[in-house]
């Protein structure tokens, strides 16, 4: 263990975070209403709004690359199953807030929230 | 002779790579990470890069992936593992050239760790098309420290051995 090894330790961690930062820069908290939004293959393939008191909506996505079945509970959004066979997806938490975000990578899906009116920040700050 | 005699060891480190990183696919990972693994084949990657040079790590490495794809891959995996490994070549070359003697392999292999996330980061984000992947990059980069570290210190203990057998001035006496 040599002192570079060490400079390059933590500036790798350092590294590691800077998605994290520039996350927290771009996205602003302040939205008035929420959507969802489901892609797969990397189109839209859906858009809901995400609100209090909506009940509990689910619905399947299902195509040649697998099924996965996305649940909105009020303001929480939750993949509750997934013929994949890891089931990250599943086992990942609810997600509520804007710029969260559910992925399924074998089945090439992703769910995400996004606030209403807001330009898509990520694309842009990467 | 000379010639006979590099290839033979270039291809008897392909196989130890190779078998490395099918042993590795038979042990369960402990977390739920997924992408996060040991990384054994990165060992016969740092002694390649310090007994050979760089030209002859690169076809190790290519070698072993294509090898690794056939015998139980998927395209797509192969594409997964081709950014990582590039990513972690590059900055290991890039890291051992500068650093000369002030970096040891534990720095080497830490970088060429972390650096295959960030290239199977980007290679996922690429086919998701969505960059908050990204976000995931703290819990690999711990994780690859941590393979990394004792990856070092793997090949550490290799090349002393290495260097015990005479292999490399061998190979050095034959090319002179």
């Amino acid at each position: 263990m040599k002192k570079w090894d060490v400079i390059i330790i933590v500036a790798l961690i350092i590294i590691s975070f800077i998605p994290e930062g520039v996350m927290l820069i771009t996205i602003s908290n302040k939205h008035n209403s929420l959507y969802v939004e489901v892609y797969s293959q990397g189109t839209l393939y859906k858009k809901l709004p995400l609100k209090k008191d909506s009940g509990k909506v689910s619905f399947t996505i299902d195509n040649e690359l697998g099924k996965n079945v996305v649940e909105i509970d009020n303001e929480q959004v939750k993949i509750i199953d997934a013929d994949c066979h890891d089931k990250i997806c599943v086992k990942a938490h609810a997600i509520s807030k804007p710029g969260e975000s559910l992925i399924c990578l074998p089945h090439k899906l992703v769910v995400r929230i996004i606030g209403e009116g807001k330009q898509e920040t990520d694309e842009v700050s990467f | 002779m000379t010639k006979t005699r590099k290839m033979i060891f270039l291809s008897l480190l392909v196989s130890q790579a190779l078998v490395l990183h099918i042993f590795e696919s038979m042990i369960p990972v402990p977390f739920i990470t997924p992408g996060a693994k040991l990384g054994l084949a990165n060992i016969i990657t740092v002694v390649s890069l310090y007994l050979f040079g760089e030209i002859e790590t690169f076809i190790v490495i290519i070698v072993r992936l294509l090898l690794s794809a056939m015998l139980g891959g998927s395209i797509s995996s192969l594409l997964y593992s081709i950014a990582g490994a590039l990513f972690s070549f590059i900055i290991m070359v890039l890291i051992k050239r500068v650093g000369k003697d002030n970096v040891s392999l534990i720095g080497i292999s830490t970088a060429g760790s972390v650096f295959h996330n960030i290239g199977q980061i980007a290679i996922a984000a690429l086919i998701v098309q969505n960059v908050n992947i990204s976000l995931y990059l703290p819990i690999l980069t711990m994780s690859g420290i941590g393979t990394g570290f004792f990856v070092g210190l793997t090949s550490r203990y290799i090349l002393n051995h290495l260097n015990k057998i005479n292999v490399t001035t061998k190979l050095f006496d034959d090319k002179g």
